[in-house]
């Protein structure tokens, strides 16, 4: 009698395993072939009147060094343009979708909230008035002025609030809602003086320092790549080797105390991983909301919640809906993507709320 | 000798002596070689002179300089070919300058787009500019004046629709507070298609240029000229050098646009210098029908031409509140009350009319208009102690010849007035000017008007 209840686990395991793993990679499937089709196909198509065929023309040309075109003509223009602007743009959005998604899984696990994303510390907010305080009052926190002044101040601005809160810690102890609040105090608080600066100046400043704000992907440059992608590297592969811890935290923080965990060292120890990884992108494209809150959602709503396959994949999510949210920004009205993120986000964000609620009763 | 006999000789010594004087005077006549005192003029190397123009006088200059008698120091325009020394080659270039022979290379002085304080740039572009691509309402609205409407190869903003009306080209797609990738790869396409001579932009406006663009100009060695026109002596100077670039009808207008600011400026100094220190007006500038401009705000510059004093520099309390460049948003109706300003010149850009229902309608509105803290201009003016003479809005849309004319006869009505400032604007009108020919004052500008115009508009 035990025997069949045995072999019977064993099929039902075995079955919910092979499902597990169908459901897993299917997700990457969807993703890869996603990514591939909107670099491939839509993201690389910059000049209406040179097909794609000849777009991937000139990009070998260029590669094998066959580019010597007239200059000002359409193809010498088209290798310029998709070498200086459109690459380093497809880079920027991988990156960053990259960067967002598995810092807000890091954050969800790390806060088991299923509302926070990389921006609840208040990094957004020291950010935005670092680059606005940049771009209206013309204050720069070091020598550097221009584009790179912006650069410097919204990264510097960024790591303020997680300097704020790594010297209370120090203080006092810290659980998610701790960081919640001081997170959300920081933000008022820089949002009141951004508000403040915004309207005290002229239009023409005020749309630049907002376009910043909303976040845009236009104007990348090569420039652009290296910290965020150094950043976004260094610091994916610490959090995707901390899986297990992070598992432990989304059980709560008793149950990782009980199992082991120093949980205060491991959670100040990420906030900073995350700060750094979230200036290093936000400080380049500005605030883009909901990729890092909608990615890691979509993600366990397919596979379920363990870390060691959630973060990866939020990866893929996260770059796949920056892209296409940056190829209809393009296409209509060229708006800043980080509207259009929110515009795709947020009803998104609301249906994942409804499925799993007629599915399971709850979100979490 | 005989009384008779003298005199005889006398009067013949005297005659030869004044034929022989007059002889010598007209072998070597006596060569003008004085510099203008324009405060504006035109930024072509070889203008030696720096007037509004390139004559014979500028070849003289040079030629007294590579003889040694005048000092290239003193005329740096005379370098008309930009290499750092004047010498017969240019000479030879000015003879072509002088003809104005197609596909001559000139060099512009222009302003840095780079630099934080307007510092010099020279640009080499080929005569005649025949396809340019502007950016910046500022600098659209002369080049437009001048007929170089037809010039433009591609513009990426109408902000004005019927004013810019003659402006031909493709319409990039960008917008008036950005250009946007999308909208520079049309540029690009564009280029590829005509070659575009030059990008002009209006300084106000380099922010918008990013570095990627420049960089983009500078490869393909498109001309990048750009000029402060949000500046009265700016626009001028950007409709005589882009008109005298263009050539033909164009650089007749820019020559007169610029003397009819000429003459506007004579009389307002002729007015204001009559007038004792006590009894010269200052003046408050606005924008956005409710903000305050700071101190160092071009809009200033308009009241300066017009003969005000800015009003930071006779309260030192408002100049330290208000520093900066750009303008402060009022937030509470009382925010002008601690102003004690003579006057207060409110620019709003309002584009031409077409018909008499749109004046009250844009009258009625700008007055009403609230800004993000629920403040208008009438609130703010029903809290302050301004007469109905002392508030105007000027319509920041009309060439600056015209603003000055109109806001030097705010400040000094009672030597200035409106009818002076409306035959600036009907010599405009009158002298073909390609957004005003064959328009008259009242059917089609919204020149100034007051809290009693918005009180008629609204009975």
């Amino acid at each position: 009698m035990s025997e069949i209840v045995i072999t019977r686990t064993r099929e039902q395991l075995k079955r919910e395993y092979y499902k597990a793993l169908s459901r897993k990679l299917i997700l990457l499937t969807v993703c890869i072939t996603g990514i591939l089709l909107f670099i491939g196909l839509f993201s690389l198509s910059v000049f209406d009147s040179i097909s794609l065929g000849e777009t991937y023309e000139i990009i070998w040309n260029h590669i094998v060094g066959n580019n010597d075109y007239e200059p000002r003509s359409l193809e010498w223009w088209a290798d310029r343009y998709i070498w200086n602007r459109s690459i380093p743009h497809i880079l920027v959005a991988i990156i960053a979708g990259c960067c967002l998604s598995i810092c807000g899984a890091l954050m969800q696990s790390l806060m088991s909230n299923p509302l926070a994303d990389p921006y609840t510390t208040g990094i957004s907010s020291g950010a935005c008035f670092g680059a606005v305080t940049a771009i209206i009052a013309g204050i720069t926190f070091s020598s550097i002025t221009g584009e790179m002044g912006i650069v410097t101040n919204a990264f510097i601005g960024a790591m303020i609030p997680a300097l704020i809160i790594i010297l209370i810690s120090a203080r006092i102890r810290m659980t998610p809602a701790t960081i919640i609040l001081i997170g959300t105090g920081i933000s008022y608080f820089f949002n009141s003086m951004v508000t403040y600066l915004m309207i005290s100046t002229d239009a023409d400043t005020l749309k630049t320092a907002y376009i910043w704000q909303v976040g845009s992907l236009d104007g990348m440059t090569w420039a652009s790549v290296p910290l965020m992608f150094t950043v976004t590297l260094v610091g994916s592969i610490l959090v995707l080797l901390s899986w297990r811890q992070l598992n432990l935290m989304s059980l709560g923080e008793e149950s990782a105390v009980s199992l082991g965990l120093d949980v205060q060292k491991f959670r100040i120890l990420c906030l900073i991983l995350m700060s750094l990884m979230t200036a290093g992108v936000v400080t380049y494209v500005g605030i883009i909301g909901f990729v890092g809150l909608v990615a890691p959602h979509i993600v366990r709503l397919v596979i379920g919640g363990d870390n060691k396959y959630v973060i990866p994949l939020s990866m893929a999510v996260g770059t796949l809906l920056l892209l296409f949210a940056d190829y209809v920004a393009i296409q209509f009205a060229n708006l800043p993507v980080g509207v259009v993120m929110s515009l795709i986000g947020s009803p998104v964000f609301l249906i994942l709320i409804l499925y799993n609620h007629k599915s399971r009763g709850v979100l979490y | 000798m005989d009384k008779k006999t003298m005199t005889i000789i006398a009067v013949v010594a005297i005659v030869a002596i004044v034929i022989v004087a007059v002889a010598v005077v007209s072998m070597n006549p006596q060569k003008d070689t004085s510099k203008s005192d324009v405060r504006y003029a035109l930024q072509v190397m070889g203008n030696a002179d720096e007037d509004t123009t390139i004559t014979s006088k500028d070849v003289t200059i040079i030629e007294e300089i590579i003889a040694g008698s005048l000092s290239f120091k003193d005329y740096p325009y005379a370098d008309a070919n930009n290499d750092g020394k004047v010498d017969k080659a240019d000479v030879d270039l000015m003879k072509n300058i002088m003809e104005r022979k197609n596909g001559t290379k000139m060099y512009v002085v222009n302003v840095d787009v780079s630099s934080a304080d307007q510092s010099k740039y020279v640009s080499e572009v080929t005569y005649p500019l025949s396809k340019i691509v502007p950016y910046g309402v500022n600098i659209v609205e002369p080049i437009v004046a001048i007929d170089g409407g037809k010039n433009v190869a591609g513009y990426f903003a109408k902000g004005y629709p019927v004013q810019e009306a003659s402006m031909m080209g493709e319409d990039l797609k960008g917008g008036s507070r950005s250009i946007g990738d999308a909208a520079w790869k049309n540029f690009l396409t564009l280029d590829s298609k005509v070659h575009v001579d030059a990008f002009v932009i209006s300084y106000d406006n380099r922010a918008q240029l990013l570095d990627t663009y420049v960089d983009d100009l500078v490869a393909a060695s498109i001309p990048l000229i750009c000029y402060a026109a949000a500046n009265p002596d700016g626009e001028v100077t950007a409709a005589l050098t882009i008109g005298f670039l263009m050539g033909g009808e164009s650089e007749k207008l820019g020559k007169k646009y610029a003397d009819i600011y000429e003459n506007v400026l004579d009389k307002v100094d002729t007015v204001t210098k009559k007038k004792a220190e006590a009894d010269m007006s200052n003046y408050l500038s606005m924008i956005m029908y409710s903000s305050i401009c700071q101190n160092d705000s071009t809009y200033n510059n308009t009241g300066a031409a017009a003969g005000g004093i800015p009003y930071y520099k006779v309260d030192s309390d408002f100049a330290q509140l208000y520093k900066g460049t750009g303008s402060t948003a009022l937030s509470t109706v009382e925010g002008l009350s601690n102003i004690h300003a003579d006057k207060v010149l409110n620019y709003r850009s309002i584009d031409q009319i077409t018909s008499s229902s749109v004046v009250k309608k844009e009258i009625i509105e700008t007055w009403e208009h609230e800004n993000s803290k629920k403040i208008s201009a009438k609130m703010l003016f029903e809290h302050a102690d301004f007469d109905n003479d002392d508030f105007y809005f000027i319509n920041n849309v009309l060439a600056s010849p015209i603003k000055v004319a109109y806001s030097a006869h705010i400040l000094y009505s009672d030597s200035l007035s409106k009818e002076w400032a409306n035959s600036i604007l009907q010599e405009f009108i009158d002298s073909g000017f390609t957004s005003y020919k064959g328009k008259t004052i009242t059917e089609n500008f919204i020149t100034i008007f007051n809290y009693q115009d918005y009180l008629d508009a609204k009975a």
